[in-house]
């Protein structure tokens, strides 16, 4: 399985990595994690459901992403994550 | 009608969502130029979900997709088809490019203005017709890449380019279309910018392409009609009433007909732009 | 003739320096400053302990006091502005005694009143005479005024003077010899690029020009721009970027200002040439330029903390203040405004002379962005106030104008000439249709530090991290 990176770690951007798991594992650096992490997960998660991906592990590194940012970054990550691994298997 | 068009990169969060603050009339995203070919796809996301979740109820925000022969043209026609943005701008327009997308819209169910970017010779050959599409709202003069096609350096004062612009303004003003100048390139060269804003004035360009929010507040001053051109159309318009006429004197000077209606489109523009406010 | 020491060493044991000495510094050579952490080595060698410590401000160059932290050495430190790794350290270990933050003109004033009382005031001298007159803008390290060590010299126990250019006579000095009791003479005070490190430029970044572009409208509106009036724009990058507006303004419609005063830069000094500003009143100087024209131009005016904002000093400048320019860290719903810590209750400054010429200035202007990153500006409750609502009236964000709704008189001239202005309320919640709403987290940690007005009454306390 291939990991994806997408993003950057200039502000207001984030960068996610998804990786192969056996289960669903967020890690989030954040330069406002007291004030943001709950609604920042909260994008990822919504996302990973919407697009039905459930099993990978995501590392979003936020440089104080907006939500629109997030999910926009998710949805390419997956897009590209799933492009990789099917050309894989 | 707008003054100011600021382009954005669609791949730079922190730039998209600030475009709105610095009173560009207009704002235009960006697939095109400002992304890297690797890049688009991400462009793309957030484009859609910056759109969807900040519609800008104030400024209207138009896309400038990939032209056209480019592998991201279709795709992004169906992306700006399904966002809630004002419009398309389209680089490299020909009359074919029109066609091509007029019947992506209609496939779509979907129905945008749309500004083409002049900048090839060739698309000077069938201006007219570009000018003329009912899809076209304005043209935008894209300087660089003509330039490039003629093998010629940009600037002041260079006779084809101001020829190029000369046949855009007339193109679009004979179709009531606007006619747009080209971004001034030297982002921090006050100057010069002020001297294309000049000219773009003189040569009777209705707005100008900003790529630097810095020069949005100059472009929107400048295409703002003077307090005293202003006050005289007033005086012209109002005696024109007064008088039931289209031929009369006003300060010893003869008023007739074009200069009654130029008076009454600058107090059209003067009021449209009023509603947004000068900026300083 | 004064006795001229050549280290610090003899000083020391003249002075009869020991634990529980309290200490002052002016903090004039900025990030450049040698002579600090050329008396906390002293300090460290001798180990001292239970020091209570007064530099007017603290840099990130100041790793001297950071050691004496770190030992535990310090009991209580007063200052008015600190920044680099001290405040990190502060922040998650507190202090033995107090921290005490000051402003510019609360500082001066504790000192007159005796209420800071100082053993023996450091003052870094970039020339000194035989007579130990005191000059900052010559020497290998000019730095201009000495605005913020006139009153450590008049009123600490015992002054030394640490220079490194001794000159014959110095005229007209701005700390007379009559205060120095020593001389030291050391190889350097002060780096050049460190003492310059204030040096800013009227910002480019577009949010800032856009706020910058919209205090001036604000300005202009309010008709606060006429013959003799005064302003103050410090330093910061959007605040330049107003006075840039003013100067054009200034020029092009021939007004001419009383006066500037406060922090000054080579853009205040090129109004002064220009005569659109009659005199500046420099408590610092920011820049050669400054420091040059401080030396050359005689309506560029040297004044001390106490004539630029002591409280209790009925001729401070200030007084006369038109329109300050100011920045936040956060302002909350009452207008009180941050500039001491983040929103993550990390010191990042402090007052210097933020509270000092919000209070008097006839219009106290706030300039920030609505959002950093993703951080709103506006708070319910700032994190720590440093200056109170009830002194500031207009802030000017990239997203819109809010006026403290006890200026009802600001507010009704700017509707009557079209500028919008909204609420803080309704600006907080354009902040927040961006980034959502910050769970507020309490940083309730150990309270070791307390923010004073310029009376010395406590506005807020400062709390560990945790």
């Amino acid at each position: 399985m291939t990991a994806i990176v997408v993003g950057t770690l200039e502000s207001s951007d984030c960068m996610i990595t998804l990786s192969a798991s056996d289960t669903l594992k967020i890690d989030l650096e954040s330069i406002v994690y007291d004030a943001f992490h709950a609604q920042i997960t909260q994008v990822i998660k919504k996302t990973l459901q919407k697009e039905g991906l459930h099993n990978v592990r995501v590392l979003c590194q936020d440089k104080g992403a907006l939500d629109y940012t997030i999910e926009a970054r998710m949805k390419t990550a997956i897009a590209k994550y799933r492009e990789a691994n099917e050309d894989e298997s | 009608m707008s003054r100011s068009f600021l382009f954005v990169p669609g791949d730079v969060p922190r730039m998209l969502q600030n475009a709105a603050v610095f009173d560009a009339d207009t704002v235009i995203v960006d697939l095109e130029d400002s992304v890297s070919i690797t890049r688009k796809e991400d462009a793309r996301h957030l484009t859609d979900a910056f759109l969807r979740r900040h519609p800008d109820a104030t400024t209207p925000h138009y896309v400038r997709i990939n032209p056209l022969g480019s592998d991201d043209f279709k795709t992004d026609v169906k992306l700006v088809c399904a966002l809630p943005a004002s419009g398309v701008v389209m680089p490299k327009v020909t009359v074919d490019a029109l066609q091509r997308l007029d019947q992506l819209f209609s496939a779509e169910k979907c129905r945008l203005d749309v500004y083409g970017i002049v900048e090839s010779a060739r698309a000077f050959t069938e201006i007219h017709a570009i000018a003329a599409h009912r899809l076209i709202k304005g043209l935008i003069l894209g300087a660089e890449d003509l330039s490039a096609d003629l093998g010629i350096t940009p600037g002041l004062g260079n006779e084809t380019l101001e020829h190029a612009m000369a046949s855009l303004v007339l193109a679009a003003k004979a179709f009531a279309k606007e006619a747009v100048d080209s971004p001034c390139v030297s982002v921090a060269d006050d100057e010069r910018l002020q001297e294309e804003i000049t000219r773009a004035l003189r040569m009777g360009f209705t707005g100008k392409a900003c790529i630097h929010p810095n020069h949005v507040d100059a472009v929107n001053r400048a295409f703002l009609p003077d307090e005293k051109a202003l006050l005289k159309a007033r005086r012209i318009y109002e005696k024109s009433r007064e008088l039931q006429s289209v031929r009369f004197a006003l300060d010893g000077e003869m008023i007739d007909k074009p200069v009654i209606e130029r008076a009454k489109a600058l107090i059209a523009r003067a009021e449209r732009y009023r509603k947004r406010g000068p900026s300083a | 003739m004064k006795t001229v020491y050549r280290n610090l060493d003899d000083v020391f044991a003249a002075a009869n320096i020991e634990s529980g000495a309290s200490l002052s510094f002016h903090h004039h050579l900025r990030d450049g400053d040698a002579v600090f952490n050329a008396v906390a080595e002293m300090l460290l060698k001798r180990k001292t302990e239970h020091l209570s410590l007064f530099p007017s401000s603290v840099f990130p160059c100041h790793t001297g006091l950071l050691q004496l932290l770190e030992k535990g050495a310090v009991h209580n430190l007063t200052t008015n502005y600190i920044s680099g790794s001290v405040a990190r350290h502060l922040g998650m270990h507190g202090l033995s005694g107090t921290l005490t933050m000051q402003s510019h003109g609360g500082r001066a004033r504790a000192l007159i009143a005796k209420e800071s009382k100082v053993d023996v005031a450091f003052i870094a001298a970039p020339a000194v005479d035989r007579e130990g007159n005191v000059t900052g803008t010559l020497g290998k390290a000019a730095c201009g005024s000495l605005g913020y060590g006139v009153e450590d010299a008049i009123h600490a126990d015992r002054v030394v003077a640490l220079t490194d250019t001794v000159l014959e006579r110095i005229e007209a000095p701005q700390i007379p010899g009559k205060h120095i009791d020593e001389i030291v003479v050391v190889e350097r005070i002060g780096a050049a690029s460190g003492i310059m490190s204030g040096t800013t430029h009227p910002t480019e970044d577009p949010v800032g020009v856009k706020i910058a572009r919209s205090a001036y409208t604000l300005i202009r509106t309010l008709g606060l721009i006429e013959d003799g009036f005064s302003f103050q724009t410090g330093a910061g990058g959007i605040s330049l970027a107003v006075n840039a507006h003013m100067h054009r303004h200034l020029r092009e419609h021939h007004v001419k200002a009383a006066f500037i005063s406060g922090g000054i830069t080579r853009y205040h000094v090129k109004m002064l040439e220009e005569g659109l500003v009659d005199r500046l009143y420099d408590v610092q100087c920011f820049d050669t330029d400054a420091i040059r024209s401080l030396r050359e131009n005689e309506r560029h005016i040297a004044i001390s903390a106490s004539d630029y904002a002591n409280p209790d000093n009925p001729k401070r400048v200030i007084k006369d203040l038109g329109v300050v320019i100011l920045g936040a860290a956060e302002v909350d719903l009452e207008f009180n405004v941050n500039v001491t810590t983040d929103s993550y209750n990390n010191i990042i400054g402090g007052s210097g002379g933020h509270s000092d010429t919000a209070e008097d200035a006839a219009v106290t202007i706030i300039v920030a962005p609505l959002l950093r990153g993703r951080t709103p500006l506006i708070t319910n409750k700032v994190t720590t106030v440093t200056t109170p609502g009830k002194d500031v009236d207009c802030l000017v964000t990239e997203r819109g104008i809010a006026i403290n709704a006890r200026r009802r008189d600001l507010i009704d001239r700017c509707r009557r000439n079209g500028v919008d202005v909204m609420t803080i309320q309704e600006l907080m919640e354009t902040a927040h249709a961006f980034s959502g709403v910050p769970k507020k987290k309490v940083y309730k940690g150990r309270a070791y530090g307390v923010v004073h007005d310029r009376r010395g009454e406590p506005l807020d306390r400062l709390y560990t991290k945790r």
